[in-house]
């Protein structure tokens, strides 16, 4: 297999960008680009404590499963993907998310990655709570997904 | 028939499921209508006019058919990454 997506509870094992890189190498590969989510302490001037993640994980995976598929298609099928998002609460410095392309050239790999996170942002069922310092939480405003009719 | 509608995001304020009863033709937007009915109180309703029904698969279109015993989800806008 050459993609590997999931969705990963909090308090399992934490995401890995060294598994996520050691997914996407081979022989072939001349680039692996990485890109890693992580909770931040301030947004919107509120300092930030933390961060729950609630995913609605089958439909996430197979979202994630035909973002890669796409990515594929656009810089080649010898592309090798790798896609993990934390369900869960995460506190500020966690990750939430880890992306990796390999591929035999950086273009391809660059462009795949920021592929995954632009299209994963936008089209994953996944919604985040912030809570405060001051010790009020809030549902991040998203959006809206575009259903298949 | 009955529906059960998973709760994600902000419509988590309402527990994990709501159940729903509709006519046995229902479709999805008259899913979204009856649940329109009962999020009144709960000042959701701007949050429904945004949000998407969906099962494990698709997310579907308010012309989508329901079937009985149906489990959804209803996926507010999303914030994920």
């Amino acid at each position: 297999m050459s993609i590997h997506v999931e969705v990963r509870e909090i308090g399992g094992l934490t995401l890995d960008a060294a598994e996520a890189l050691a997914f996407v190498d081979a022989t072939g590969n001349g680039a692996g680009a990485l890109f890693i989510g992580v909770v931040r302490n301030l947004n919107q001037g509120r300092k930030v404590r933390g961060v729950s993640y609630d995913v609605f994980a089958p439909l996430a995976e197979q979202g994630f499963t035909e973002i890669c598929a796409e990515a594929k298609q656009k810089w080649g099928e010898d592309l090798r993907l790798f896609v993990a998002h934390a369900k869960g609460r995460l506190d500020v410095g966690g990750i939430s998310i880890v992306l990796a392309a390999g591929s035999p050239h950086r273009g391809e790999a660059f462009a795949a990655c920021r592929y995954l996170i632009e299209e994963i942002k936008t089209r994953s069922p996944i919604w985040k709570q912030e809570h405060y310092v001051d010790g009020d939480s809030e549902w991040v405003k998203g959006h809206a997904l575009c259903s298949h009719g | 028939m009955l529906v059960k509608v998973q709760m994600f995001g902000a419509f988590r304020v309402l527990g994990d499921y709501l159940e729903l009863t509709l006519p046995d033709d229902a479709n999805v937007l008259d899913l979204r209508l009856s649940m329109q009915r009962q999020l009144e109180e709960f000042e959701l309703t701007e949050l429904l006019e945004l949000s998407k029904f969906a099962d494990e698969k698709a997310v579907l279109a308010d012309s989508d058919l329901c079937k009985n015993n149906q489990i959804l989800a209803i996926l507010p806008p999303v914030s994920g990454g």
